[in-house]
């Protein structure tokens, strides 16, 4: 159960982080925000484990449990990184961490598959298209724009805002009524004993059951994407048909025409 | 009678004027006039046998038939209007006839004229097709069933007219005076809109049936709302002011002699200027139950042909001598209108006809003239032309002598007529029996065809009592001598500028002016003969119509019950109409026939008089100062509330709209990041309601 | 299954990738990274998505975040493609030169340091590119942005247009 309600105390532990990361994210010269960058960090990672001390207590067994710890931070903290280095190439590298942590976490999840695809499309192919084009663009490392953030107090409030927002939220969501989503919602849900007149009919509603307990994962999800969703997966084919077509037109222009128009 | 020979009378003009408009311009060009002519024989054809049907008495035994070609609105009766029913009609009775024969055939002549004038000049399909359109619109205003149609082709023939005054348009003149024509019939027009409007309400309905073929109605109507007929004559009349450029409105004809020749002679001598003249006599039902518009509608008449012949005498531009004639000879009209006897209608409806024939035919002379002289139109600049012009020559002084008078020719006939009309207007009791034993006579002879209140409307007719009428405290009959008079001198002074005009164009010494050129020879036979055909209809017209042999008003008496009364003939204006004409020839003769000093010595011994006519007593310049002046001063000072009342509100309102977004626009920076900060606090905004109203 | 707690914590890692990227989109200028961050912000919200459906008992979840893979890997090609034409046109990846879209008459947003550029970009030696003529001599360095298209067409034409050089 959430502990993170919006309180003063909680908008403090937000404020630290945004605190930190405003303070770690590119600010002018390279040498004279050393110290500003540990305080930074040092003001992040407590604020993150403040965070952290509020999650419950949840998982079933201590391994698990440590392995989502680990995961969840690794993706948090790669991902400030991402947004503070200066190098972009650095960034995307960065970004393949929070990647393949985020895998991790389907993984936890039971999302194998999920976790497989992330890695293999994002981190494989579009990381890597992203760093062609880093490459091809600024192969220099970091240019002087790179240096400067534009209104960093400004982003970070705006984020701290946000976060707050988003995790006092999700607080409000789970213990509304102090009941289980998943028993409010029992039309909604097939987890969580569902009373047998409902399995009845969500069973009358789809008499041909796609979702088969003998087969895997990969068969169940491969069944419930052809099967149930087989129109938006012909869309999303013909969709990134034409963003190929598109690419390669926008980038076949001839660059002369371009700047004299 | 069939139906479709009367259809047939508009149509032809309607598809010849569509046939050039669409063909003209690419296709027939100079063989534009074919249409024309063809179309307007057939109309005449057509409008002729509908004449001949309508004197047998088996053929249409009213004497009057209506032809409805589709009903045009049908508007449900209201709380305080009636029914509003118009349809498109074509109304067929003796006057109509009269009015379409001599139309159509004036037209066919004026087009075959107009063949040969027009020829080579690069507007000649549009100038066809103007013209055919105009016999067409001419037409179904004769043929109207109501006062709606009546109206709007009244409007349809204006519209002409503007177009073809204003056919050289390049002409800044011209253009100028198509405008004038068609302002200043505005003004009598908004008072004939009135008149109709006044008709509809009283008597709730605008057809002819219902109302002024109605006596009895309109003898009821007259009982219950005294002072309203005449209200209704006047408004009425003003239209007719304005179409047939009556005083004080006369102005605007003069000026649209800036047309081709053969439209002055058409629309604004033969035709569309007595529209005027026939719609009151087609009203004369009405107009008999309002003595004191008659009376007002005779001294217009009588005030015009007297200041036109004034302002004529002095003009040196052929067609303006003409025109300002053709004015006064329609004042005659009204004067014969205005006096309130049969006698009067009748002449009036009869010198209509002999004056289209006598003035179409002086136009033409005159435009034959122009076109031997290279467009020179001022007299004083060529004369002696009666050996180079023979033709020409002999019909414009048959016409003239026409125009002046002259025993036994046509003008003649009507003009007498008409004096004698006022002459017994002056006198009723001297003519009381005479007119009791019409009243009777024509019931006799008619009482079979007369529509079924016809008794009732000659009953009407002589309760009215005019011993009492009175203007300006006047008794009418002294009106009526004063007006007599005024005809009879106006009467001499026609045949003097007639006369002036003839013999300074056709006698004295030759000259040519320069601008003539090669041109100066007779006219080609397509124009004189027009000009012959014309001239033996207005020598032998009176002769074979008029009161010798009383064909005219006989035929009219179908329409208009009491015309064909018989009168003894009135030796006293006679004799005094026939002095003035020779008097004012030989004045004429003496003055002008060999060029002499002696009007040079008058002009000067007269010089004030000289001026006020020469400059057409400053009519022009009056109504510049009095309405022009005042309107353009109205004008700029609604140009500057326009400009900064209206214009400033609506730019003020259009500023604020400016303002607001002005405080909105730094939102639109162009920074992606901006915009999605902008998404960001939204949707944070969005969460933190949810939180608050967790029910939403 | 159906662990309200577990949910809370993967909502809120979530939640802060979400953040995290936000904070990125908003304050860095490179096209690039701004584009980076935006897959962040996505891979916060896959997170959130797998674990609803974990939480669910349902595949929608996991089905949703197929899709967004597939938008992603579309919307990197057509992203990319534009960053390099505006690359093409400006030789920068600073997102301030695109401020095209904005009032007319509004000023465009400068940021302080661009009145003084202090930091002078690094230097590099710079070496002989291929395609290049062996007598003509290496490209002055502010050329190295060039296509090799490009330099070898100035390179024609520079004895023309420069006699002295």
């Amino acid at each position: 159960m959430g502990e993170f309600e919006l309180t003063l105390s909680s908008l403090i532990v937000v404020v630290l982080g945004g605190l930190g990361v405003y303070l770690l994210l590119p600010r002018g010269t390279n040498s004279s925000d050393r110290a500003a960058r540990i305080v930074g960090s040092l003001l992040a990672t407590i604020s993150l484990v403040l965070i952290a001390s509020n999650f419950g207590d949840v998982l079933p067994n201590k391994t698990n449990e440590l392995t989502f710890y680990l995961l969840a931070a690794v993706s948090i903290i790669s991902a400030v990184l991402m947004i503070a280095s200066h190098n972009p190439v650095i960034s995307a590298l960065w970004f393949a961490l929070v990647l393949l942590s985020n895998s991790g976490l389907y993984l936890l999840q039971g999302a194998e598959f999920l976790s497989a695809a992330t890695i293999i499309i994002y981190a494989g192919a579009i990381i890597v298209t992203f760093l062609f084009v880093i490459m091809l663009a600024q192969p220099n490392g970091a240019a002087p724009y790179d240096l400067h953030s534009r209104e960093p107090l400004l982003s970070c409030t705006a984020g701290v805002i946000l976060a707050w927002t988003l995790l006092g939220t999700l607080h409000y969501a789970c213990t509304e009524e102090s009941k289980p989503l998943s028993q409010r919602h029992a039309g909604a849900s097939m987890a969580a004993l569902p009373s047998p007149a409902l399995v009845a009919k969500s069973l009358e509603a789809q008499p041909e059951s796609i979702i088969r307990a003998d087969k895997g994962h990969v068969d169940n999800l491969g069944r419930t994407l052809f099967l149930e969703h087989y129109v938006a997966v012909e869309v999303v084919g013909m969709l990134l048909l034409v963003a190929v077509v598109g690419a390669v037109l926008i980038v076949n222009r001839d660059p002369a025409k371009l700047t004299a128009a | 009678m069939p139906e479709f020979l009367v259809t047939l009378i508009p149509l032809c003009p309607l598809l010849a004027c569509l046939a050039i408009t669409v063909l003209g311009p690419k296709l027939l060009k100079e063989n534009s006039h074919w249409l024309t002519i063809l179309g307007n024989a057939a109309a005449f054809v057509c409008a002729l046998s509908a004449l001949i049907a309508l004197t047998s008495t088996s053929m249409i035994p009213q004497g009057h038939r209506t032809f409805e070609l589709y009903k045009w609105m049908s508007l449900p009766a209201s709380a305080n209007t009636g029914a509003l029913d118009i349809a498109i009609t074509l109304h067929l009775d003796s006057m109509s006839a009269i009015m379409l024969t001599m139309l159509t055939f004036v037209a066919t002549l004026v087009a075959i004229y107009a063949s040969s004038y027009m020829h080579g000049d690069p507007g000649y399909p549009r100038f066809f097709a103007c013209v055919s359109l105009f016999t067409f619109s001419m037409i179904m205003l004769v043929l109207s069933g109501n006062f709606l149609q009546l109206f709007m082709f009244w409007e349809a023939v204006g519209l002409c007219s503007y177009l073809l005054i204003g056919f050289w348009y390049e002409k800044p003149s011209a253009s100028a005076a198509g405008m004038k024509a068609f302002l200043v019939n505005r003004v009598g027009d908004f008072g004939f809109a009135i008149g109709i409007f006044l008709i509809w309400i009283h008597f709730g309905s605008i057809n002819y049936a219902d109302t002024i073929f109605n006596p009895e109605l309109l003898a009821k109507v007259a009982a219950a709302n005294p002072g309203l007929l005449e209200t209704i004559c006047l408004c009425l009349f003003a239209g007719a002011v304005g179409k047939s450029a009556q005083f004080p409105l006369h102005v605007w004809l003069p000026d649209a002699m800036e047309g081709p020749t053969p439209v002055s002679a058409l629309i604004h001598a033969a035709t569309m200027v007595t529209a005027g003249v026939y719609m009151v006599a087609r009203c004369t039902n009405l107009y008999m139950l309002a003595p004191h518009a008659q009376l007002v509608v005779s001294i217009i008449g009588g005030l015009t042909a007297l200041i036109a012949a004034l302002i004529g005498l002095t003009q040196t531009d052929l067609k303006r001598v003409l025109a300002y004639s053709t004015v006064s000879q329609l004042g005659y009209m009204f004067l014969g209108l205005g006096t309130g006897t049969f006698l009067g209608i009748g002449g009036a409806m009869f010198h209509l006809i002999t004056h289209a024939f006598f003035k179409a035919l002086l136009f033409l002379g005159a435009g034959s003239v122009m076109h031997a002289m290279g467009g020179v139109i001022d007299m004083r600049h060529f004369g002696g032309l009666r050996k180079l012009m023979p033709k020409t020559y002999a019909t414009f002084l048959i016409g003239s002598l026409a125009l002046a008078g002259l025993f036994p020719l046509s003008g003649f006939w009507s003009k007498d007529t008409i004096l004698a009309s006022v002459r017994m207007a002056a006198h009723p009791e001297a003519h009381a029996a005479d007119s009791h034993a019409a009243a009777t006579d024509g019931h006799d002879a008619h009482g079979k065809q007369a529509a079924v209140g016809h008794d009732d409307a000659h009953a009407a007719v002589s309760s009215v009592d005019r011993t009492n009428v009175k203007l300006f405290g006047i008794r009418a009959t002294v009106w009526y001598e004063i007006l007599f008079w005024v005809g009879s001198f106006t009467a001499f002074l026609t045949a003097f500028y007639t006369f002036r005009a003839v013999f300074m164009t056709f006698h004295g010494e030759e000259r040519i002016p320069e601008e003539a050129g090669h041109h100066a020879h007779e006219s080609p036979s397509a124009m004189t003969t027009p000009l012959i055909i014309l001239a033996i209809g207005a020598a032998f017209l009176g002769l074979a119509l008029g009161h010798m042999t009383g064909i005219f008003d006989g035929f009219l008496d179908k329409t208009v019950h009491g015309v064909a009364a018989h009168h003894a003939a009135d030796w006293f204006v006679i004799g005094l109409s026939t002095v003035a004409a020779i008097a004012g020839i030989g004045l004429a003769w003496v003055m002008y026939a060999e060029r002499s000093g002696v009007p040079a010595a008058i002009a000067q011994s007269m010089m004030p008089l000289y001026r006020l006519s020469l400059n057409k007593f400053y009519f022009d310049e009056l109504y510049y100062i009095f309405l022009v002046v005042p309107v353009m001063c109205l004008a700029q000072f609604s140009r500057f509330f326009d400009w900064i009342g209206v214009d400033g509100l609506v730019g003020f309102v259009s500023r604020v709209p400016g303002a607001v977004a002005k405080l909105a626009r730094p939102i639109q920076n162009g920074l992606v990041q901006f915009y999605a900060l902008s998404m960001m606090l939204a949707t944070a905004m969005l969460l933190w309601a949810l939180l608050v109203r967790p029910g939403w | 299954m159906g662990n309200l707690p577990l949910l809370n914590n993967y909502l809120s890692v979530g939640a802060i990738l979400f953040t995290l990227g936000l904070i990125g989109f908003l304050s860095r200028r490179n096209l690039i990274v701004m584009f980076l961050c935006a897959e962040l912000m996505l891979q916060g919200v896959s997170l959130t998505l797998v674990g609803f459906s974990t939480f669910h008992g349902s595949w929608g979840g996991q089905v949703f975040t197929i899709f967004s893979l597939a938008l992603a890997g579309a919307e990197a090609a057509v992203a990319l493609a534009l960053i390099v034409v505006l690359f093409r046109r400006n030789e920068t990846l600073d997102i301030s030169l695109w401020q095209d879209l904005r009032e007319a008459d509004q000023p465009p947003v400068l940021d302080e340091f661009e009145a003084d550029q202090l930091e002078p970009e690094t230097v590099y030696p710079e070496l002989t590119r291929s395609g290049v003529l062996p007598g003509q001599g290496g490209l002055p360095p502010h050329h190295n942005h060039r296509t090799i298209d490009e330099a070898i067409e100035e390179q024609r034409h520079e004895p023309v247009e420069v006699p002295h050089a």
